[in-house]
């Protein structure tokens, strides 16, 4: 693996990827700076074997890393329990973490973080002043009457089309 | 008739006419035997509206307190009744808590607390915790994150999420209603709370269980104690709303039965209804009238009610459901500005088709609320008035003997009989809370407190409305929460004004005749006593040492209950380290499983992906200076935008890397 990857790494080397790759696997809670490397050296390990199947885009050895670290601590019960969880799991456990095959593929969302959407729509209420009202109700009173006019007037017009 | 509209006319407004009648027609006889001057007619009318406020007050708490000492048995049995029922299991219920640049510290501890008191009553799948943040400091955004995520990754406290509002419409409304719009559809009820609310699990699960037995219940409001504060100020209400509330609650209950109020927090909401029928409008006109709803829940109530639901206040809930206090006259000053605001908008609306007549009447009663200061202020000058233009005389004409008498006799009634008989109640419904005699010292000292105070917060309400009506930026300014040193400068930009105004009237007073000035010396006394007075009240070794003397005792503080225990132990204890935004910063840039989860919450809310004209520009100065050198906003844009911050997070493993591998 020498080459480029997405997102701004550019060209990076194998060594430089070690140490990235090293302090990602510390921050989620593998400390141990030889199991980490040890880790490190295997994502770069299956980058490299995935490496012709990616060439739209090249791969990002730390989503792999990623993707390993889900596989071992989800146990697919609640939605992100695994993210929370893991920290405490590589820590306490490494060696099953190292143990842990590290899946080709996970889901498009790696983390999600709030439940499922569940929309409502809330519609703005319309709150009028007695003025308005009054004026509406007058202006309503007022069509009605004139409905009533107009059909007074269309029967009229009618009858004295049907008299002449 | 229906029994509700039987009893508001009856038992309710009939006794207070009666009285108000009495009163003011002994008053009425008294000011005019030598004919009417128009003072007198002003004093008349002015007394009538005083008389009908108090005298409606003192008849809600004396209902109050016949209901408490009726039901006392029934009550203590139901309880019992329900403690043994077995606990909720389906989720059904969503606990939000809005928050606006809150200290995070504070408000995640009393969240853990009220979660596990959820799990310590068995109820913990029955709900799911929400803090919907709408913070704007960069800095105290990052600190919710970091301690939502510490509470998050405890066993068995999955059901917590954290939303930071990326679009922001409107305030706590808008945020409430986002949670409706995004996660409405998934529960039945939501409890609402504020960032300094806190809750027993019990009575959640109560409130639950109240709701799911009547539905046609909308809102129940839960009556919420103050707590945790140690002024001397805020000791003094958290007394006299634990000895006095209950019975001003059940009598608030009474009154308005169904057409109860919602006070926007420590209450449960049907989602449904209100989602379909309380969407707030926008009040046509300009402010300080028009624009937006600021006091959003008096109106969400009114339009529950409007949509057929009833609103009740659950006044037998007075245990386990608290809130804080301000903890010093200045804090309380600006509360009062932002509730005046919006209670006074709410004008508008009283006389608005549709609502029904309890939603107008909370309406009217808290813009009166306010409105009252100005009634007695000018009340104050009434008499002065009618005392310069009648001289000495005045004194032979009965004025001086009746109408200060009745007022005084009036006065001295509601503080004191209901003050009094709601205390004896308070004993006998928390018989251990403290001895008899404290008890009555207590109470003693808070009706001297009261009283002193009340000149000052007449002037300072007065203000309040001024600059409501005179305000037109709709700006509704966060809640302080801190308890901040006393300092005179501070004292003096804030009780400046009364103390002015109580030389001002002192001197008149005087001017115009000694005696007026010695009837009416407990409000310019209290004015002009207003710095030294600010000083006591703001104190807190003063409010510790009457609480070692075993004054001001709630009952929360008697037999403190888990929740808060707990809470307070949380917050002692996980307190974050001291650091700095940029250090803060750095960590959320450079420690991938904080990127991550940063990242995450953005996604997860909708992440903001500026133009690379904005942000690029920002990126290349963090990059070369660091976070610090950019303002609040900048901070706020480059933390909003996920492909930024993950973009940062790459370059910096990089920087490292290369300068590693050198």
């Amino acid at each position: 693996m020498d080459g480029s990857s997405p997102d701004g790494y550019g060209s990076t080397t194998r060594d430089e990827w070690l140490v990235v790759l090293c302090r990602f696997f510390e921050s989620w809670g593998l400390t141990d700076g030889l199991l980490a490397r040890s880790a490190a050296e295997r994502v770069l390990r299956v980058a490299d074997a995935q490496m012709p199947r990616a060439s739209a885009s090249p791969l990002d050895p730390t989503r792999i890393a990623a993707r390993w670290i889900r596989a071992m601590a989800d146990d697919g019960v609640e939605r992100s329990d695994w993210f929370f969880r893991a920290p405490a799991l590589l820590g306490r456990f490494p060696a099953a973490f190292l143990e842990t095959e590290i899946p080709d593929v996970i889901g498009e969302d790696f983390v999600e973080l709030l439940p499922e959407l569940a929309p409502r729509s809330m519609p703005e209420q319309e709150v009028i002043g007695p003025i308005t009202h009054a004026v509406r109700v007058a202006a309503e009173a007022m069509e009605g009457v004139a409905a009533q006019a107009a059909q007074r007037s269309s029967t009229d017009n009618r009858l004295m089309r049907e008299l002449r | 008739m229906s029994r509700e509209k039987f009893r508001s006319i009856f038992v309710v407004t009939l006794p207070v006419v009666l009285a108000t009648a009495f009163a003011s027609g002994l008053l009425g006889v008294t000011l005019s035997r030598g004919g009417w001057s128009p003072p007198e007619i002003l004093l008349q009318g002015t007394f009538t509206i005083l008389f009908t406020w108090i005298a409606f007050w003192l008849w809600v708490a004396l209902i109050g307190a016949y209901r408490l000492a009726a039901t006392r048995k029934t009550r203590r049995a139901l309880a019992e009744l329900e403690a043994s029922r077995p606990p909720l299991e389906t989720l059904r219920t969503a606990i939000v808590v809005p928050i606006h640049n809150e200290d995070p510290d504070a408000v995640f501890a009393r969240v853990r607390s009220m979660l596990e008191s959820l799990a310590a009553v068995g109820a913990s799948a029955a709900f799911e915790m929400f803090v919907l943040s709408d913070t704007t400091d960069p800095d105290i955004w990052l600190r919710e994150e970091l301690a939502w995520a510490e509470i998050r990754k405890l066993p068995g406290l999955s059901r917590i999420f954290y939303r930071r509002r990326l679009h922001k419409f409107r305030k706590k409304s808008g945020n409430i209603a986002d949670f409706c719009k995004r996660w409405g559809a998934r529960y039945e009820h939501m409890i609402v709370l504020d960032a300094d609310s806190i809750m027993d699990g019990a009575v959640m699960v109560e409130m639950v269980r109240r709701m799911e037995a009547a539905p046609g219940l909308g809102i129940l409001q839960a009556p919420s104690m103050l707590t945790l504060r140690d002024t001397l100020f805020a000791r003094a209400e958290q007394f006299a709303a634990a000895t006095y509330g209950p019975a001003v609650f059940a009598g608030i209950a009474y009154c308005f039965g169904s057409a109860g109020n919602y006070w926007g927090h420590n209450a449960i909401v049907r989602v449904k209804p209100f989602a379909e029928q309380c969407g707030l409008p926008g009040l046509p006109g300009r402010p300080p009238f028009g624009g937006p709803i600021l006091s959003h829940d008096f109106v969400e109530a009114a339009l529950m009610r409007r949509a057929g639901f009833e609103v009740r206040l659950a006044w037998d809930l007075t245990v386990g459901s608290y809130e804080q206090g301000p903890a010093s006259l200045d804090i309380a000053r600006e509360r009062d500005v932002r509730w005046c605001r919006g209670n006074l908008q709410h004008l508008r609306l009283v006389f608005a088709p549709a609502f029904s007549a309890g939603s107008r009447a909370h309406f009217a009663i808290g813009a009166l609320f306010y409105g009252i200061s100005g009634l007695w202020a000018a009340y104050i000058l009434f008499v002065a008035a009618r005392y310069a233009m009648d001289g000495e005389s005045g004194v032979t004409t009965g004025f001086e003997h009746y109408a200060p008498l009745v007022l005084s006799g009036c006065v001295a009634f509601v503080l004191l009989g209901g003050k009094v008989l709601a205390a004896v109640l308070a004993k006998l419904e928390a018989p251990l809370r403290a001895k008899s005699a404290k008890l009555v010292r207590s109470t003693a000292l808070e009706i001297l407190l009261s009283t002193l105070i009340a000149p000052i917060r007449m002037v300072s309400q007065l203000t309040c409305v001024i600059a409501a009506v005179s305000d037109t930026s709709m700006d509704w300014a966060a809640a302080r929460r801190d308890e901040q040193q006393w300092t005179l400068r501070g004292a003096i930009r804030s009780q400046g004004l009364e103390t002015a105004v109580g030389i001002v009237l002192a001197v008149t007073l005087f001017s115009i005749g000694p005696g007026l000035a010695l009837w009416l010396s407990p409000v310019w006394l209290g004015l002009l006593a207003a710095i030294p007075v600010d000083a006591l009240l703001s104190s807190r070794r003063l409010g510790r040492a009457l609480r070692a003397r075993g004054l001001f005792v709630t009952p929360a503080e008697a037999a403190p209950p888990e929740v808060i225990r707990r809470a307070l132990e949380l917050e002692r204890e996980h307190a974050l380290a001291p650091s700095t935004f940029a250090a803060r910063f750095e960590s959320f840039v450079t420690d991938a499983w904080l990127n991550t989860l940063h990242v995450g919450l953005l996604r997860a809310a909708g992440s903001r992906e500026l133009s690379p004209t904005v942000v690029e520009p920002l990126v290349a100065r963090i990059l070369a200076d660091g976070i610090e050198h950019l303002s609040k906003r900048e901070s706020i844009v480059v933390l909003s935008d996920a492909t930024v911050m993950e973009r940062l997070h790459r370059l910096r493993c990089l920087e490292r890397a290369e300068s590693s591998a050198a």
